[in-house]
Protein backbone atom coordinates (compact mmCIF):
# COMPACT_ATOMS: atom_id res chain seq x y z
CA UNK A 1 0.00 0.00 0.00
CA UNK A 2 2.83 2.09 0.88
CA UNK A 3 4.64 1.70 -2.47
CA UNK A 4 1.75 2.32 -4.49
CA UNK A 5 0.84 5.37 -2.75
CA UNK A 6 4.18 6.54 -3.22
CA UNK A 7 3.99 6.08 -7.56
CA UNK A 8 0.81 7.96 -7.41
CA UNK A 9 1.28 11.22 -8.97
CA UNK A 10 -1.08 14.18 -10.00
CA UNK A 11 -0.31 16.36 -12.70
CA UNK A 12 -2.08 19.24 -14.25
CA UNK A 13 -0.36 20.28 -17.72
CA UNK A 14 -1.16 23.44 -19.45
CA UNK A 15 -1.12 23.50 -23.04
CA UNK A 16 0.79 26.91 -23.12
CA UNK A 17 0.52 26.86 -27.33
CA UNK A 18 -0.19 24.77 -29.50
CA UNK A 19 0.31 25.47 -33.57
CA UNK A 20 -1.80 23.56 -36.01
CA UNK A 21 -2.00 23.44 -39.65
CA UNK A 22 -5.01 21.31 -40.95
CA UNK A 23 -5.38 20.27 -44.79
CA UNK A 24 -8.70 19.54 -46.17
CA UNK A 25 -8.85 17.92 -49.08
CA UNK A 26 -11.00 18.58 -51.97
CA UNK A 27 -13.18 16.59 -54.54
CA UNK A 28 -12.22 18.63 -57.16
CA UNK A 29 -9.15 20.48 -59.14
CA UNK A 30 -8.65 23.65 -59.54
CA UNK A 31 -9.28 23.68 -63.11
CA UNK A 32 -12.18 25.18 -65.33
CA UNK A 33 -13.95 21.56 -65.27
CA UNK A 34 -13.07 21.17 -61.68
CA UNK A 35 -14.17 24.34 -60.77
CA UNK A 36 -17.47 23.91 -62.54
CA UNK A 37 -18.22 20.86 -61.51
CA UNK A 38 -17.61 21.78 -58.07
CA UNK A 39 -20.13 23.97 -58.71
CA UNK A 40 -22.90 22.10 -60.41
CA UNK A 41 -22.30 19.04 -57.60
CA UNK A 42 -23.18 21.08 -54.87
CA UNK A 43 -25.93 22.63 -56.20
CA UNK A 44 -27.29 19.22 -56.73
CA UNK A 45 -26.60 17.91 -53.62
CA UNK A 46 -27.81 20.76 -51.71
CA UNK A 47 -30.42 23.17 -53.59
CA UNK A 48 -33.69 22.68 -52.48
CA UNK A 49 -35.85 24.19 -55.10
CA UNK A 50 -35.22 22.33 -58.44
CA UNK A 51 -38.62 21.01 -57.98
CA UNK A 52 -40.31 24.19 -56.89
CA UNK A 53 -38.84 26.07 -59.22
CA UNK A 54 -39.18 23.45 -62.25
CA UNK A 55 -35.37 23.18 -63.24
CA UNK A 56 -34.26 20.12 -64.55
CA UNK A 57 -30.33 20.50 -63.35
CA UNK A 58 -29.02 17.49 -65.59
CA UNK A 59 -30.25 19.06 -68.42
CA UNK A 60 -28.07 22.13 -67.55
CA UNK A 61 -24.99 20.52 -67.11
CA UNK A 62 -26.01 18.39 -70.28
CA UNK A 63 -26.24 22.39 -71.90
CA UNK A 64 -23.47 23.92 -70.44
CA UNK A 65 -20.38 21.04 -69.50
CA UNK A 66 -19.59 20.96 -73.03
CA UNK A 67 -18.70 24.36 -73.00
CA UNK A 68 -15.67 24.27 -70.10
CA UNK A 69 -12.44 24.21 -71.99
CA UNK A 70 -9.21 22.64 -70.39
CA UNK A 71 -7.71 26.39 -70.41
CA UNK A 72 -10.04 28.95 -71.06
CA UNK A 73 -9.58 31.94 -69.52
CA UNK A 74 -11.69 32.97 -66.27
CA UNK A 75 -13.61 34.89 -68.33
CA UNK A 76 -15.28 32.29 -70.10
CA UNK A 77 -15.52 30.46 -67.30
CA UNK A 78 -17.26 32.78 -65.47
CA UNK A 79 -19.57 33.86 -68.36
CA UNK A 80 -20.62 29.72 -68.51
CA UNK A 81 -21.27 29.45 -65.07
CA UNK A 82 -23.03 32.33 -64.77
CA UNK A 83 -25.38 31.63 -67.86
CA UNK A 84 -26.04 28.35 -66.12
CA UNK A 85 -26.73 30.00 -62.84
CA UNK A 86 -28.80 32.40 -64.08
CA UNK A 87 -31.56 29.02 -64.94
CA UNK A 88 -32.43 29.19 -61.51
CA UNK A 89 -33.51 32.45 -61.08
CA UNK A 90 -32.63 33.00 -57.70
CA UNK A 91 -31.63 36.06 -56.39
CA UNK A 92 -30.25 34.17 -53.81
CA UNK A 93 -27.72 32.18 -55.70
CA UNK A 94 -24.63 34.32 -55.93
CA UNK A 95 -20.97 34.30 -57.36
CA UNK A 96 -18.23 35.75 -55.82
CA UNK A 97 -15.19 35.73 -58.25
CA UNK A 98 -12.00 38.27 -57.09
CA UNK A 99 -12.27 41.90 -58.67
CA UNK A 100 -15.53 41.49 -60.65
CA UNK A 101 -18.64 42.48 -60.58
CA UNK A 102 -21.19 40.56 -58.04
CA UNK A 103 -23.11 38.44 -59.61
CA UNK A 104 -26.77 37.47 -58.64
CA UNK A 105 -28.97 34.72 -60.62
CA UNK A 106 -32.00 36.46 -60.45
CA UNK A 107 -34.12 40.06 -61.38
CA UNK A 108 -31.58 41.91 -59.11
CA UNK A 109 -28.60 41.33 -61.23
CA UNK A 110 -29.97 43.94 -63.96
CA UNK A 111 -32.33 45.64 -61.96
CA UNK A 112 -32.16 49.61 -61.00
CA UNK A 113 -33.43 50.91 -58.27
CA UNK A 114 -36.67 52.06 -59.42
CA UNK A 115 -38.07 50.97 -62.87
CA UNK A 116 -37.42 54.56 -64.52
CA UNK A 117 -33.46 54.97 -63.23
CA UNK A 118 -30.30 53.53 -64.36
CA UNK A 119 -28.92 50.46 -62.71
CA UNK A 120 -25.41 52.42 -62.74
CA UNK A 121 -27.05 55.16 -60.65
CA UNK A 122 -28.20 52.89 -58.06
CA UNK A 123 -26.67 54.17 -54.56
CA UNK A 124 -27.57 58.13 -55.80
CA UNK A 125 -31.40 57.37 -56.55
CA UNK A 126 -31.41 55.65 -53.29
CA UNK A 127 -29.88 58.45 -51.67
CA UNK A 128 -32.63 60.88 -52.88
CA UNK A 129 -35.20 58.14 -51.92
CA UNK A 130 -34.24 58.27 -48.22
CA UNK A 131 -33.74 61.83 -48.26
CA UNK A 132 -37.36 62.39 -49.30
CA UNK A 133 -38.89 60.39 -46.46
CA UNK A 134 -36.93 61.66 -44.16
CA UNK A 135 -37.23 65.75 -45.91
CA UNK A 136 -40.85 65.61 -46.79
CA UNK A 137 -42.50 62.93 -45.30
CA UNK A 138 -40.64 62.62 -41.20
CA UNK A 139 -41.11 65.52 -38.23
CA UNK A 140 -37.54 66.32 -37.74
CA UNK A 141 -36.74 64.79 -34.53
CA UNK A 142 -36.84 60.75 -36.08
CA UNK A 143 -33.99 58.93 -35.11
CA UNK A 144 -31.65 56.26 -37.11
CA UNK A 145 -30.44 53.14 -34.98
CA UNK A 146 -26.88 53.17 -33.97
CA UNK A 147 -26.20 50.00 -35.56
CA UNK A 148 -27.35 50.55 -38.43
CA UNK A 149 -28.48 54.05 -40.87
CA UNK A 150 -30.76 52.05 -42.55
CA UNK A 151 -32.85 51.31 -39.61
CA UNK A 152 -34.49 54.77 -38.66
CA UNK A 153 -38.27 55.74 -37.42
CA UNK A 154 -40.20 58.52 -36.26
CA UNK A 155 -43.80 60.11 -36.02
CA UNK A 156 -44.99 61.27 -39.82
CA UNK A 157 -45.35 65.49 -40.26
CA UNK A 158 -48.71 66.37 -38.92
CA UNK A 159 -49.96 68.38 -42.50
CA UNK A 160 -49.79 64.89 -43.98
CA UNK A 161 -51.86 62.42 -41.51
CA UNK A 162 -55.27 64.31 -41.42
CA UNK A 163 -54.83 64.89 -37.62
CA UNK A 164 -53.66 61.43 -37.15
CA UNK A 165 -50.20 60.84 -35.63
CA UNK A 166 -48.83 58.52 -37.66
CA UNK A 167 -45.62 56.56 -36.91
CA UNK A 168 -43.41 55.50 -39.29
CA UNK A 169 -40.79 52.78 -38.79
CA UNK A 170 -37.67 51.87 -41.67
CA UNK A 171 -36.20 49.00 -41.39
CA UNK A 172 -33.82 48.48 -44.92
CA UNK A 173 -31.50 46.14 -42.96
CA UNK A 174 -31.22 44.87 -39.78
CA UNK A 175 -29.68 42.45 -37.51
CA UNK A 176 -29.91 41.65 -33.68
CA UNK A 177 -27.90 44.57 -32.47
CA UNK A 178 -30.95 46.80 -33.86
CA UNK A 179 -33.42 44.83 -31.37
CA UNK A 180 -33.23 47.68 -28.61
CA UNK A 181 -33.47 50.19 -30.76
CA UNK A 182 -36.78 48.43 -32.89
CA UNK A 183 -38.15 48.24 -29.44
CA UNK A 184 -37.96 51.69 -28.36
CA UNK A 185 -39.23 53.24 -31.02
CA UNK A 186 -42.15 51.08 -31.31
CA UNK A 187 -42.58 51.81 -27.55
CA UNK A 188 -42.16 55.66 -28.55
CA UNK A 189 -44.64 55.36 -31.30
CA UNK A 190 -47.09 52.96 -29.25
CA UNK A 191 -49.78 55.90 -29.05
CA UNK A 192 -50.00 56.65 -32.56
CA UNK A 193 -53.19 55.81 -34.53
CA UNK A 194 -51.20 53.57 -36.90
CA UNK A 195 -48.07 52.70 -38.26
CA UNK A 196 -46.30 52.17 -41.15
CA UNK A 197 -43.16 49.37 -41.53
CA UNK A 198 -40.98 50.22 -44.76
CA UNK A 199 -39.04 47.42 -46.01
CA UNK A 200 -38.37 48.68 -49.36
CA UNK A 201 -34.62 48.04 -50.38
CA UNK A 202 -34.47 45.10 -48.03
CA UNK A 203 -31.85 42.82 -49.62
CA UNK A 204 -30.23 41.79 -46.51
CA UNK A 205 -30.75 40.97 -42.56
CA UNK A 206 -31.13 38.63 -39.61
CA UNK A 207 -34.31 36.84 -39.72
CA UNK A 208 -33.87 36.38 -35.74
CA UNK A 209 -34.42 40.00 -35.55
CA UNK A 210 -37.32 39.98 -38.27
CA UNK A 211 -39.21 37.43 -35.98
CA UNK A 212 -38.40 39.70 -33.47
CA UNK A 213 -39.98 42.64 -34.94
CA UNK A 214 -43.05 40.88 -36.00
CA UNK A 215 -43.86 39.27 -32.69
CA UNK A 216 -44.20 42.88 -31.55
CA UNK A 217 -47.26 42.96 -33.77
CA UNK A 218 -48.93 39.86 -33.14
CA UNK A 219 -52.03 39.13 -31.61
CA UNK A 220 -51.85 35.40 -31.32
CA UNK A 221 -49.81 32.73 -31.33
CA UNK A 222 -49.70 31.66 -35.59
CA UNK A 223 -47.37 29.39 -37.27
CA UNK A 224 -46.78 31.94 -41.02
CA UNK A 225 -43.84 29.47 -42.48
CA UNK A 226 -42.65 26.17 -42.77
CA UNK A 227 -38.90 25.49 -43.92
CA UNK A 228 -37.55 22.12 -45.10
CA UNK A 229 -33.79 21.73 -45.78
CA UNK A 230 -32.06 18.83 -47.80
CA UNK A 231 -31.01 16.01 -46.48
CA UNK A 232 -30.19 13.64 -49.37
CA UNK A 233 -28.73 13.63 -52.96
CA UNK A 234 -32.33 13.31 -54.71
CA UNK A 235 -33.68 16.50 -55.63
CA UNK A 236 -37.03 15.73 -52.90
CA UNK A 237 -35.47 14.46 -50.34
CA UNK A 238 -36.03 16.89 -47.25
CA UNK A 239 -36.06 16.89 -43.99
CA UNK A 240 -39.28 16.96 -41.53
CA UNK A 241 -40.16 20.56 -41.82
CA UNK A 242 -39.79 23.09 -39.14
CA UNK A 243 -42.51 25.23 -38.08
CA UNK A 244 -42.32 29.06 -37.90
CA UNK A 245 -44.84 31.15 -35.49
CA UNK A 246 -45.30 34.31 -34.32
CA UNK A 247 -45.45 34.49 -30.32
CA UNK A 248 -46.95 37.94 -29.40
CA UNK A 249 -45.71 39.69 -26.40
CA UNK A 250 -47.40 42.08 -23.90
CA UNK A 251 -48.60 45.01 -25.15
CA UNK A 252 -47.97 44.25 -28.77
CA UNK A 253 -49.60 46.72 -31.63
CA UNK A 254 -52.75 46.10 -32.50
CA UNK A 255 -53.27 49.59 -34.11
CA UNK A 256 -53.86 49.62 -38.00
CA UNK A 257 -50.05 48.65 -39.35
CA UNK A 258 -49.32 49.10 -43.01
CA UNK A 259 -45.81 47.12 -44.32
CA UNK A 260 -44.45 48.42 -47.50
CA UNK A 261 -42.68 46.36 -49.89
CA UNK A 262 -41.22 46.74 -53.33
CA UNK A 263 -39.14 44.11 -55.62
CA UNK A 264 -36.12 45.11 -53.10
CA UNK A 265 -37.52 43.82 -50.30
CA UNK A 266 -35.81 40.07 -49.77
CA UNK A 267 -34.73 37.43 -48.27
CA UNK A 268 -35.33 38.18 -44.18
CA UNK A 269 -37.35 41.37 -45.11
CA UNK A 270 -39.83 39.16 -46.81
CA UNK A 271 -39.91 36.84 -43.58
CA UNK A 272 -40.68 39.78 -42.35
CA UNK A 273 -43.76 40.46 -44.75
CA UNK A 274 -44.92 37.33 -44.54
CA UNK A 275 -45.09 36.94 -40.46
CA UNK A 276 -46.82 40.47 -40.75
CA UNK A 277 -49.15 40.01 -43.39
CA UNK A 278 -51.54 37.10 -41.53
CA UNK A 279 -52.50 39.54 -38.88
CA UNK A 280 -55.52 41.38 -38.61
CA UNK A 281 -54.83 44.76 -38.21
CA UNK A 282 -51.92 44.37 -40.96
CA UNK A 283 -51.99 45.52 -44.94
CA UNK A 284 -49.54 45.15 -47.47
CA UNK A 285 -48.81 48.25 -50.10
CA UNK A 286 -46.50 48.23 -52.45
CA UNK A 287 -45.04 46.44 -55.19
CA UNK A 288 -44.21 42.46 -55.29
CA UNK A 289 -41.44 41.33 -53.23
CA UNK A 290 -38.12 39.95 -54.40
CA UNK A 291 -39.11 36.44 -54.66
CA UNK A 292 -35.77 34.80 -52.33
CA UNK A 293 -36.62 33.90 -48.91
CA UNK A 294 -34.74 31.51 -47.96
CA UNK A 295 -31.25 31.25 -45.98
CA UNK A 296 -28.49 30.77 -47.89
CA UNK A 297 -25.07 29.01 -47.45
CA UNK A 298 -21.78 30.11 -48.76
CA UNK A 299 -19.39 28.08 -50.24
CA UNK A 300 -16.04 27.75 -51.64
CA UNK A 301 -14.61 26.51 -55.76
CA UNK A 302 -11.18 25.06 -55.97
CA UNK A 303 -10.18 28.18 -57.51
CA UNK A 304 -11.21 30.58 -54.78
CA UNK A 305 -14.18 32.06 -56.03
CA UNK A 306 -16.93 31.89 -53.93
CA UNK A 307 -21.08 31.48 -54.03
CA UNK A 308 -23.80 31.52 -52.36
CA UNK A 309 -27.06 29.27 -52.88
CA UNK A 310 -30.66 28.59 -51.16
CA UNK A 311 -30.82 26.36 -48.83
CA UNK A 312 -34.42 26.07 -47.54
CA UNK A 313 -37.62 25.30 -49.21
CA UNK A 314 -39.69 27.58 -47.39
CA UNK A 315 -43.95 27.84 -47.93
CA UNK A 316 -47.28 29.31 -45.79
CA UNK A 317 -49.43 27.10 -43.69
CA UNK A 318 -51.61 27.43 -47.15
CA UNK A 319 -48.95 25.36 -48.79
CA UNK A 320 -47.81 28.55 -51.37
CA UNK A 321 -44.24 28.93 -51.65
CA UNK A 322 -42.74 32.42 -52.81
CA UNK A 323 -39.35 31.97 -54.15
CA UNK A 324 -38.60 33.46 -57.59
CA UNK A 325 -42.45 34.74 -57.67
CA UNK A 326 -42.74 37.30 -54.99
CA UNK A 327 -45.10 38.83 -52.25
CA UNK A 328 -47.94 39.86 -53.61
CA UNK A 329 -49.18 43.14 -51.88
CA UNK A 330 -52.75 44.06 -50.72
CA UNK A 331 -52.92 46.80 -53.13
CA UNK A 332 -50.45 47.91 -55.47
CA UNK A 333 -48.22 50.62 -56.20
CA UNK A 334 -44.97 50.79 -58.01
CA UNK A 335 -42.84 53.57 -57.25
CA UNK A 336 -41.38 55.88 -59.86
CA UNK A 337 -37.99 57.89 -59.72
CA UNK A 338 -39.73 60.49 -61.57
CA UNK A 339 -41.89 61.15 -58.44
CA UNK A 340 -38.35 60.84 -56.40
CA UNK A 341 -37.04 63.84 -57.99
CA UNK A 342 -40.06 65.42 -57.17
CA UNK A 343 -39.87 64.94 -53.88
CA UNK A 344 -42.78 62.44 -53.67
CA UNK A 345 -43.39 58.94 -52.18
CA UNK A 346 -46.40 57.16 -54.00
CA UNK A 347 -46.00 54.38 -51.85
CA UNK A 348 -45.94 56.08 -48.74
CA UNK A 349 -48.83 58.69 -50.03
CA UNK A 350 -50.82 55.43 -50.80
CA UNK A 351 -50.44 54.28 -47.27
CA UNK A 352 -51.25 57.66 -46.12
CA UNK A 353 -54.22 57.66 -47.44
CA UNK A 354 -55.41 54.33 -46.53
CA UNK A 355 -54.44 55.01 -42.64
CA UNK A 356 -56.30 58.48 -42.68
CA UNK A 357 -59.25 56.68 -44.59
CA UNK A 358 -59.24 59.31 -47.66
CA UNK A 359 -58.97 56.37 -50.47
CA UNK B 1 -8.66 24.23 -47.76
CA UNK B 2 -5.99 25.01 -44.93
CA UNK B 3 -6.91 25.90 -41.73
CA UNK B 4 -3.99 27.24 -39.08
CA UNK B 5 -3.91 29.29 -36.04
CA UNK B 6 -3.52 28.58 -32.55
CA UNK B 7 -4.98 27.28 -29.34
CA UNK B 8 -4.63 26.35 -25.89
CA UNK B 9 -5.23 23.35 -23.77
CA UNK B 10 -5.13 21.68 -20.20
CA UNK B 11 -4.50 18.25 -19.18
CA UNK B 12 -5.04 16.95 -15.53
CA UNK B 13 -3.22 13.37 -15.02
CA UNK B 14 -3.53 10.57 -12.36
CA UNK B 15 -0.63 7.59 -12.93
CA UNK B 16 0.45 5.22 -10.94
CA UNK B 17 3.03 2.65 -11.81
CA UNK B 18 0.92 0.38 -13.39
CA UNK B 19 -2.07 2.80 -14.89
CA UNK B 20 -2.62 6.19 -16.34
CA UNK B 21 -5.37 8.29 -16.18
CA UNK B 22 -5.63 11.32 -18.31
CA UNK B 23 -8.02 14.08 -19.13
CA UNK B 24 -7.79 16.74 -21.68
CA UNK B 25 -9.60 19.76 -23.04
CA UNK B 26 -8.05 21.57 -25.70
CA UNK B 27 -9.27 24.91 -27.50
CA UNK B 28 -8.45 26.75 -30.99
CA UNK B 29 -9.64 28.93 -33.21
CA UNK B 30 -8.52 29.34 -36.47
CA UNK B 31 -9.02 31.23 -40.12
CA UNK B 32 -9.99 28.64 -43.05
CA UNK B 33 -7.53 29.54 -46.31
CA UNK B 34 -7.45 28.49 -49.93
CA UNK B 35 -4.58 25.59 -49.77
CA UNK B 36 -3.46 27.62 -52.87
CA UNK B 37 -1.59 30.13 -51.55
CA UNK B 38 -1.71 31.93 -54.72
CA UNK B 39 -5.58 32.28 -54.05
CA UNK B 40 -7.05 35.39 -51.86
CA UNK B 41 -8.51 34.27 -48.20
CA UNK B 42 -11.29 36.61 -49.37
CA UNK B 43 -12.88 38.11 -52.45
CA UNK B 44 -13.16 42.01 -53.31
CA UNK B 45 -15.95 42.84 -55.28
CA UNK B 46 -18.58 45.41 -56.23
CA UNK B 47 -22.44 45.54 -57.23
CA UNK B 48 -23.25 47.16 -60.30
CA UNK B 49 -24.72 50.90 -59.25
CA UNK B 50 -23.02 50.59 -56.30
CA UNK B 51 -19.86 53.05 -55.48
CA UNK B 52 -18.16 51.28 -52.57
CA UNK B 53 -16.24 47.92 -52.70
CA UNK B 54 -17.31 45.17 -50.80
CA UNK B 55 -15.27 41.82 -49.22
CA UNK B 56 -16.37 38.45 -48.32
CA UNK B 57 -15.80 37.61 -44.95
CA UNK B 58 -13.07 34.72 -44.29
CA UNK B 59 -14.58 31.79 -43.15
CA UNK B 60 -13.32 30.57 -39.22
CA UNK B 61 -13.49 27.66 -37.25
CA UNK B 62 -13.39 27.09 -33.47
CA UNK B 63 -12.73 23.65 -32.05
CA UNK B 64 -13.56 22.33 -28.15
CA UNK B 65 -12.10 18.86 -27.83
CA UNK B 66 -12.56 17.07 -24.17
CA UNK B 67 -10.54 13.18 -24.18
CA UNK B 68 -10.08 11.07 -21.46
CA UNK B 69 -7.48 8.40 -22.27
CA UNK B 70 -6.84 5.44 -19.69
CA UNK B 71 -3.81 3.33 -20.45
CA UNK B 72 -2.32 0.47 -18.36
CA UNK B 73 0.92 -0.72 -18.16
CA UNK B 74 1.68 -4.19 -20.45
CA UNK B 75 5.43 -4.66 -20.40
CA UNK B 76 8.79 -3.32 -19.01
CA UNK B 77 11.87 -3.74 -20.64
CA UNK B 78 14.25 -2.55 -18.40
CA UNK B 79 17.30 -3.33 -20.88
CA UNK B 80 16.19 -0.83 -23.29
CA UNK B 81 14.55 1.67 -20.57
CA UNK B 82 11.33 1.20 -22.39
CA UNK B 83 7.60 1.01 -20.91
CA UNK B 84 4.43 -0.24 -23.13
CA UNK B 85 0.70 0.70 -22.51
CA UNK B 86 -1.90 -0.74 -24.06
CA UNK B 87 -5.57 1.21 -23.17
CA UNK B 88 -8.83 3.48 -25.02
CA UNK B 89 -9.90 6.76 -25.07
CA UNK B 90 -13.00 7.94 -25.24
CA UNK B 91 -12.76 11.49 -27.42
CA UNK B 92 -15.38 14.15 -27.53
CA UNK B 93 -15.45 17.01 -29.95
CA UNK B 94 -17.23 20.29 -30.59
CA UNK B 95 -16.63 21.46 -34.43
CA UNK B 96 -18.37 25.22 -35.28
CA UNK B 97 -17.81 26.58 -38.69
CA UNK B 98 -18.65 30.13 -39.28
CA UNK B 99 -18.59 30.82 -43.30
CA UNK B 100 -20.56 34.37 -43.34
CA UNK B 101 -20.17 36.08 -39.86
CA UNK B 102 -23.51 35.95 -38.47
CA UNK B 103 -25.59 34.89 -41.22
CA UNK B 104 -24.15 31.21 -41.92
CA UNK B 105 -22.93 28.81 -39.13
CA UNK B 106 -22.92 25.10 -38.69
CA UNK B 107 -21.32 22.88 -35.92
CA UNK B 108 -20.31 19.01 -35.72
CA UNK B 109 -19.70 17.10 -32.69
CA UNK B 110 -18.00 14.27 -32.60
CA UNK B 111 -17.78 11.34 -29.86
CA UNK B 112 -15.25 8.30 -30.43
CA UNK B 113 -13.79 5.29 -28.39
CA UNK B 114 -9.99 5.09 -29.34
CA UNK B 115 -8.12 1.87 -29.14
CA UNK B 116 -4.55 3.56 -28.21
CA UNK B 117 -0.65 2.29 -27.50
CA UNK B 118 1.80 4.34 -25.59
CA UNK B 119 5.34 3.15 -25.82
CA UNK B 120 7.46 5.58 -23.85
CA UNK B 121 11.28 5.41 -23.50
CA UNK B 122 13.04 6.89 -20.17
CA UNK B 123 16.54 6.14 -19.73
CA UNK B 124 17.23 8.52 -17.12
CA UNK B 125 14.24 10.05 -14.58
CA UNK B 126 14.86 13.97 -15.86
CA UNK B 127 14.13 13.17 -19.43
CA UNK B 128 12.05 10.55 -21.33
CA UNK B 129 10.17 10.43 -24.61
CA UNK B 130 6.98 8.98 -25.26
CA UNK B 131 4.79 7.78 -28.70
CA UNK B 132 1.01 7.17 -28.43
CA UNK B 133 -1.16 6.16 -31.55
CA UNK B 134 -4.15 5.96 -31.04
CA UNK B 135 -7.13 4.52 -33.94
CA UNK B 136 -10.77 5.10 -33.63
CA UNK B 137 -12.71 1.79 -32.80
CA UNK B 138 -16.00 3.46 -32.88
CA UNK B 139 -16.82 6.83 -33.56
CA UNK B 140 -20.35 8.97 -34.25
CA UNK B 141 -20.75 12.32 -35.46
CA UNK B 142 -23.68 14.25 -34.85
CA UNK B 143 -23.83 17.26 -37.44
CA UNK B 144 -26.57 18.90 -39.80
CA UNK B 145 -28.14 16.34 -41.60
CA UNK B 146 -27.12 17.74 -45.29
CA UNK B 147 -27.13 20.90 -45.83
CA UNK B 148 -24.44 22.35 -42.91
CA UNK B 149 -26.31 25.65 -42.02
CA UNK B 150 -28.60 26.24 -39.58
CA UNK B 151 -31.98 28.43 -40.51
CA UNK B 152 -30.88 32.27 -39.35
CA UNK B 153 -34.97 32.82 -38.53
CA UNK B 154 -35.05 31.01 -35.29
CA UNK B 155 -31.18 30.91 -34.82
CA UNK B 156 -31.18 30.02 -31.59
CA UNK B 157 -28.16 27.78 -31.14
CA UNK B 158 -28.64 25.66 -28.84
CA UNK B 159 -32.40 24.82 -30.28
CA UNK B 160 -30.55 24.17 -33.77
CA UNK B 161 -28.42 21.59 -32.16
CA UNK B 162 -30.88 19.59 -30.72
CA UNK B 163 -33.44 19.60 -33.93
CA UNK B 164 -31.35 20.32 -37.13
CA UNK B 165 -28.65 17.95 -36.27
CA UNK B 166 -28.31 13.86 -37.41
CA UNK B 167 -26.16 11.31 -36.31
CA UNK B 168 -24.21 10.33 -39.29
CA UNK B 169 -23.36 6.61 -39.89
CA UNK B 170 -20.32 4.95 -37.65
CA UNK B 171 -18.73 3.49 -40.38
CA UNK B 172 -18.45 6.45 -42.32
CA UNK B 173 -16.19 7.91 -39.91
CA UNK B 174 -12.04 6.77 -39.57
CA UNK B 175 -9.58 8.70 -37.78
CA UNK B 176 -5.79 7.35 -36.73
CA UNK B 177 -3.40 9.97 -34.67
CA UNK B 178 0.34 9.81 -33.99
CA UNK B 179 1.55 11.91 -30.67
CA UNK B 180 4.88 12.01 -29.92
CA UNK B 181 5.95 13.90 -26.59
CA UNK B 182 9.24 15.18 -25.02
CA UNK B 183 9.67 15.57 -21.09
CA UNK B 184 12.22 17.24 -19.72
CA UNK B 185 11.99 17.69 -15.47
CA UNK B 186 12.63 20.48 -14.36
CA UNK B 187 12.20 20.12 -10.52
CA UNK B 188 10.43 17.65 -8.35
CA UNK B 189 7.26 19.73 -8.93
CA UNK B 190 7.64 20.93 -12.84
CA UNK B 191 7.94 19.01 -16.19
CA UNK B 192 8.13 20.81 -19.45
CA UNK B 193 6.69 19.31 -22.67
CA UNK B 194 7.03 19.62 -26.40
CA UNK B 195 4.89 17.48 -28.35
CA UNK B 196 3.97 16.87 -31.84
CA UNK B 197 0.99 15.30 -33.04
CA UNK B 198 0.04 14.10 -36.63
CA UNK B 199 -3.24 13.35 -37.68
CA UNK B 200 -5.84 11.95 -40.58
CA UNK B 201 -9.11 11.65 -40.62
CA UNK B 202 -12.04 11.04 -42.97
CA UNK B 203 -15.84 10.70 -42.94
CA UNK B 204 -17.57 9.87 -46.38
CA UNK B 205 -21.36 11.25 -45.65
CA UNK B 206 -23.12 13.07 -47.24
CA UNK B 207 -19.66 13.64 -49.21
CA UNK B 208 -16.02 12.11 -48.95
CA UNK B 209 -13.60 14.77 -47.33
CA UNK B 210 -10.19 13.90 -45.91
CA UNK B 211 -8.38 16.28 -42.83
CA UNK B 212 -4.29 16.17 -41.75
CA UNK B 213 -3.53 18.12 -39.36
CA UNK B 214 -0.18 18.29 -37.66
CA UNK B 215 0.37 20.48 -33.85
CA UNK B 216 3.48 21.19 -32.07
CA UNK B 217 2.67 22.13 -28.46
CA UNK B 218 4.11 23.14 -25.60
CA UNK B 219 3.64 22.95 -22.08
CA UNK B 220 4.09 23.00 -18.74
CA UNK B 221 3.02 20.26 -16.49
CA UNK B 222 3.10 21.04 -12.38
CA UNK B 223 3.16 17.91 -10.28
CA UNK B 224 1.05 16.87 -6.79
CA UNK B 225 2.85 13.70 -5.00
CA UNK B 226 0.78 12.30 -1.89
CA UNK B 227 2.52 13.29 0.98
CA UNK B 228 4.05 9.72 2.22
Amino acid sequence: MKYLSICLLFAASLQVLSCEKIFITQEFKNDPAGVFDALWTEFDLLYPLFDAKGINWDSLSTVYRPQIQANMPDDDLHDVMTSMLAQLDDNHVKLYAQGRELFRAGSLNEMSAFIDSPVETFDRSLNRYYTTIKNEYLQSNYRSSAADILIFAGELQSSLTGGLTIGYINIGHGSVNDKSFISEALSSLGSTDGLIIDTRFNTDGEGRLYTYIANLFADQERPFLFGQARNGPKHDDFDKPTSWSLEPVEDSYQKPVIVLTNRHTLGAGEILVLALRGLPHVSIIGDTTGGALSDVILRDLPNGWKYTLSNYLLYTPSGDNYEGIGIPPDSGVVDLYFHVLNRIDQTLDAALEFLTGNN
Amino acid sequence: MVGQGCGVGIRFAKEKVSSRHWVYIDYSRHPISPADKSLPETINYTIRGQSVPLSTYPAKTLYVGLRYDYHRLVKTIPKYWLKWYLGGAIDGSFHFYEAMAGYNDSWITSYALDLSTIVKYGRTCRQSFEVQLSTSLFSFVQRPPYSTSTDETKHSSTADYFTKTRPQGVDDNFWISSLMTYHHSVNCDLDLTLSYRLSYARSNQPRPVSIISHQIGFGITFLFRPAR
